[in-house]
């Protein structure tokens, strides 16, 4: 019997080891696409900006272009300038794909990427006549991929020539058809909220359910907000935070925070985040 | 010598056949769905009422998924899948590793094979009933919290799934069978019989498994079916032949076999510590030793395996590999590398704690602790994060997320360098430990030591010049560079045994092993590996599972219940421990069971038929 005691302590003792360890690691949970959605009319300007968000990564269940068109990592070609890149690589001698306008070419890019295989970028041993690019459609559905085109056009200064949706049309896909969506529900939480726009991977907080280690822990960050700039009480001091992260920088902490939170952030989202860190106390 | 080949020679024989025998029930599988088709393909021109029983993917709403308040349903279902799994990777691989020392024992007479291998299979008797009991708790589950899931899966690989049953079936026979039979066909002619039964037995089993990984694999990696999930493929080999089965079943079946060996060690360890007499500390020793030998040579080419699957994930879909590698999952990884690093901590401490044992593994001593040394550093480098958790001040200081000095070790090129060094390693300390007690009479010993000496140098310096080669070049050359790193490793393990085993021609014995005569403390090594084995598998499960993310099937079927997400780390592994615990108590159970079987209560006088030979207490 003492045998067996101390081989189950033992046994114990090993895996709570292994299980310790990995909550000590950063925590991430990963939400799905919603379900559903009805995409109603957008301007040009929300529209691009779902482009972005989609080269991102920022929209649930697409880990984004920059996943592989990321330039440090080199995985795929860069998307820079594609406002002229794309025309000109209609004029390529290796082009063969039926594209006549750059717009033309970045959607059969996406669509059918072995039209035309930037050099060094094709699967091994296919001497670039095929690519490894993933199929998109899959994942995003026609007016996304609208959303991404309009997106490359502009980010270096071109025009974009996609249409945005007007509200009326067949926006393609239905429910459960897997597709990444409009801005998912808003959070009921805080801590669905810090999920959400995945606060954990940086930042502390015991109640919020989040564990970051690379950013201010947020645990009691209600008692010392107040005292961090004159004249700015904790709630608008965390407001600031948020909207523009690098108007003040903790000393001794990097400037990491990424802008863009307000806007992505439904206003009932922002309320509520902003009074549950001013009550952290 | 010539009884030996001739055993050999007749397992080579059964093997054969048995991959025959296999192949057979594939081409059934095959040819099965065909009449299926038949009648389930729309008719040209007719309107699609008139097609027949033409089905798609449900698309599911959250409401589809039948909830309980009692407990989470996918953590139900993530607990029951993997105790299942634990135990399914337990009664194939058993009879896999049975078979092969009852084959040794016939090879080498040596009756201790055969008795080790006949207790093996008594607690797998055990185990056998859980793990049907365990698919039927799973198999309930599914019906409760997936119920349209599991149907549609279910009736697009109907055929197989007939087939698997009647593979169940043969199984249960076959095992019952071999098991019961083992003294009535002991020797002789009738031990071939015997093996005969071994061999369908791990048949049924490997069916079992093909099986099983075809329904996992085309839930990662489909083909055959339209993006509404309806089959387009003629045949359903098609669904079974995707992209990831071979590769998931040799990644498998090689871990069955080390996992197998870990527990059956486990077990002997356990005996180990509660003997008393001597010859049974002996036994249990031995025992332990071949265990733990069988389960780490299956170890040492699993890394491999590993790579293999994780290569034709990328090649299925890049999103999926990086999704793994680079994105959410990669943290896990470096939780792997902490307990493969354990693991083989653990199997070289075993072996040098057992070198102890041998007259004349004296010599090797000093080499120990530089193979320590190696192994240590080797196993830092594995788990080496690229991103290193810090806190703000210490991001400051260091200038970024990426240590200057220690980045570079968070990336492949180090990682396959260091998994290669710790395989080179602990295979280095096998060939010590084999060569213990052996004093070599060959004249060309010294030209043989010094050209193996040599040939192992040479390799791991060709291990270290790829990957710092891996440095300078682009990602795919990387990738590249890791395939002469596998050749030199295992290049090693192959020319050493072969000049080795020349080399122990007719040498003589420095002393004998003394079995038995190793510490208390030692045994828990074969402890760890078992536990270290059990978790990995529900880690790795997890990991490859989860890749999917908010899929059932991957871009073809969504996951629209409420726990489509993907859980925290911390989340996940505490499900992990969970399932272990669940399968290390039932574990435990079983070995009572092996235990208590051996048992007699001593008679009551006066009871009529009571004697004293029946009253005896064994074991």
């Amino acid at each position: 019997m003492k045998n067996f005691l101390k081989v189950i302590i033992f046994s114990l003792l090993v895996l709570s080891a292994y299980t310790l360890f990995p909550n000590t690691l950063p925590q991430q949970k990963s939400e799905p696409p919603p379900l559903e959605e009805k995409v109603g009319a957008l301007t040009m300007d929300q529209f691009v900006a779902i482009g972005a968000d989609i080269f991102s990564g920022a929209r649930g269940g697409f880990g984004g272009c920059i996943l592989c068109h990321d330039p440090k990592l080199g995985r795929a070609p860069q998307l820079v300038n594609m406002h002229v890149t794309s025309e000109e690589r209609l004029k390529d001698a290796r082009y063969k794909g039926k594209a006549t306008k750059g717009e033309e070419y970045l959607r059969e890019s996406m669509l059918e990427p072995a039209a035309f295989v930037v050099a060094g970028f094709g699967v091994p041993g296919s001497n670039d006549t095929q690519s490894p690019m993933l199929v998109i459609s899959k994942y995003l559905k026609p007016w996304e991929i609208n959303a991404a085109i309009a997106y490359l056009q502009t980010k270096e200064g071109g025009e974009a020539t996609v249409t945005p949706p007007t509200g009326q049309e067949d926006t393609g896909g239905g429910a459960a058809a897997g597709g990444a969506a409009a801005p998912p529900a808003p959070a009921k939480t805080p801590q669905e909220a810090f999920q959400k726009f995945g606060c954990g991977a940086c930042h502390k907080h015991e109640k919020g359910g989040i564990a970051g280690a690379i950013a201010p822990d947020l645990t009691h960050v209600g008692s010392i907000a107040g005292k961090r700039k004159p004249g700015l009480s904790a709630s608008e001091y965390i407001q600031e935070s948020i909207l523009t992260p690098t108007a003040f920088v903790v000393p001794g902490q990097p400037p990491i925070m990424p802008p863009g939170f307000g806007d992505k952030m439904t206003a009932s989202e922002f309320e509520m985040v902003v009074k549950f860190l001013a009550d952290s106390k | 010598m010539r009884r030996k080949k001739y055993a050999i020679g007749m397992l080579v024989f059964l093997m054969v056949l048995q991959l025959l025998s296999l192949s057979t029930a594939i081409v059934a599988a095959a040819e099965a769905p065909k009449e299926g088709a038949a009648q389930e393909a729309p008719k040209e021109g007719a309107a699609k009422e008139e097609a027949g029983p033409v089905f798609e993917a449900p698309k599911l709403k959250p409401g589809d998924y039948p909830q309980t308040s009692w407990f989470n349903s996918r953590e139900a279902v993530w607990v029951a899948s993997q105790v299942h799994l634990f135990f399914g990777a337990f009664v194939l691989a058993v009879p896999i590793f049975v078979l092969v020392i009852e084959g040794i024992g016939v090879g080498t007479k040596d009756e201790r094979y055969d008795h080790m291998s006949h207790e093996i299979m008594k607690v797998t008797m055990t185990a056998f009933s859980l793990t049907a009991l365990s698919g039927g708790v799973l198999t309930i589950f599914l019906l409760l919290f997936y119920p349209d899931f599991f149907k549609y899966l279910v009736r697009l690989f109907q055929p197989t799934v007939i087939i698997y049953a009647f593979a169940f079936l043969g199984e249960a026979v076959f095992t019952y069978t071999y098991y019961y039979s083992w003294d009535a066909l002991r020797y002789g002619t009738k031990k071939w019989i015997h093996l005969t039964l071994g061999l369908f037995l791990n048949t049924f089993g490997l069916t079992i498994l093909f099986i099983a990984d075809a329904w996992t694999t085309f839930m990662m990696s489909p083909v055959g079916i339209n993006a509404d999930g309806a089959r387009t493929a003629e045949s359903i080999w098609e669904l079974i032949h995707n992209p990831l089965w071979n590769a998931l079943n040799l990644h498998r079946f090689i871990a069955n076999l080390a996992y197998g060996g870990a527990i059956v060690g486990a077990y002997a360890a356990y005996k180990f510590i509660s003997s008393e007499r001597e010859e049974d500390k002996a036994h249990y020793d031995w025992m332990g030793y071949t265990s733990n030998f069988i389960a780490i040579s299956a170890l040492l080419p699993l890394p491999f395996a590993g790579y293999i699957l994780m290569a034709e994930v990328y090649a299925y879909s890049q999103q999926m590999g990086i999704t793994a590698m680079g994105g959410i999952m990669a943290w896990l990884f470096i939780v792997q590398a902490v307990l493969i690093g354990a693991v083989f901590l653990g199997a070289n401490y075993y072996l040098w704690c057992g070198m102890g044992k041998i007259s004349g593994a004296e010599r090797y001593t000093p080499y120990i602790k530089l193979i320590a040394t190696v192994i240590i550093c080797a196993f830092l480098v594995w788990l080496t994060p690229h991103t290193i958790v810090m806190t703000g001040k210490e991001m400051k200081i260091i200038g970024g997320s990426h240590s200057p000095l220690l980045g570079p070790l968070g990336i492949m090129p180090a990682k396959n360098t260091a998994a290669n060094t710790m395989i080179l390693f602990t295979f280095l300390s096998f060939f010590l430990y084999r060569r213990g007690n052996k004093g070599l009479t060959v004249p060309w010993a010294g030209t043989g030591t010094t050209f193996m000496s040599a040939f192992f140098a040479v390799a791991w310096l060709n291990i270290i010049a790829c990957g710092l080669y891996g440095y300078l070049v682009p990602t795919a050359f990387k990738v590249r560079s890791s395939v002469p790193q596998v050749l030199s490793t295992l290049s090693v393990i192959v020319v050493l045994l072969i000049v080795d085993g020349l080399m122990q021609k007719n040498s003589k014995s420095l002393g004998p092993i003394k079995w038995g005569k190793m510490s208390p403390r030692s045994q828990y090594a074969l402890f760890l590996l078992a536990i270290s084995f059990t978790w990995l598998m529900a880690l790795m499960g997890y990991i490859r599972s989860a890749l999917r993310q908010h899929w059932h099937i991957y871009t073809v079927m969504r996951d629209a219940s409420p726990d489509a997400f993907t859980p925290t780390i911390g989340h996940a592994v505490i499900v992990a421990t969970t399932a272990t615990v669940i399968f290390m108590g039932l574990v435990i159970f079983c070995f009572w069971i092996a235990h208590i079987s051996t048992m007699k209560q001593a008679p009551i006088p006066g009871i009529a038929g009571a004697s004293e030979s029946h009253g005896r207490k064994h074991g």
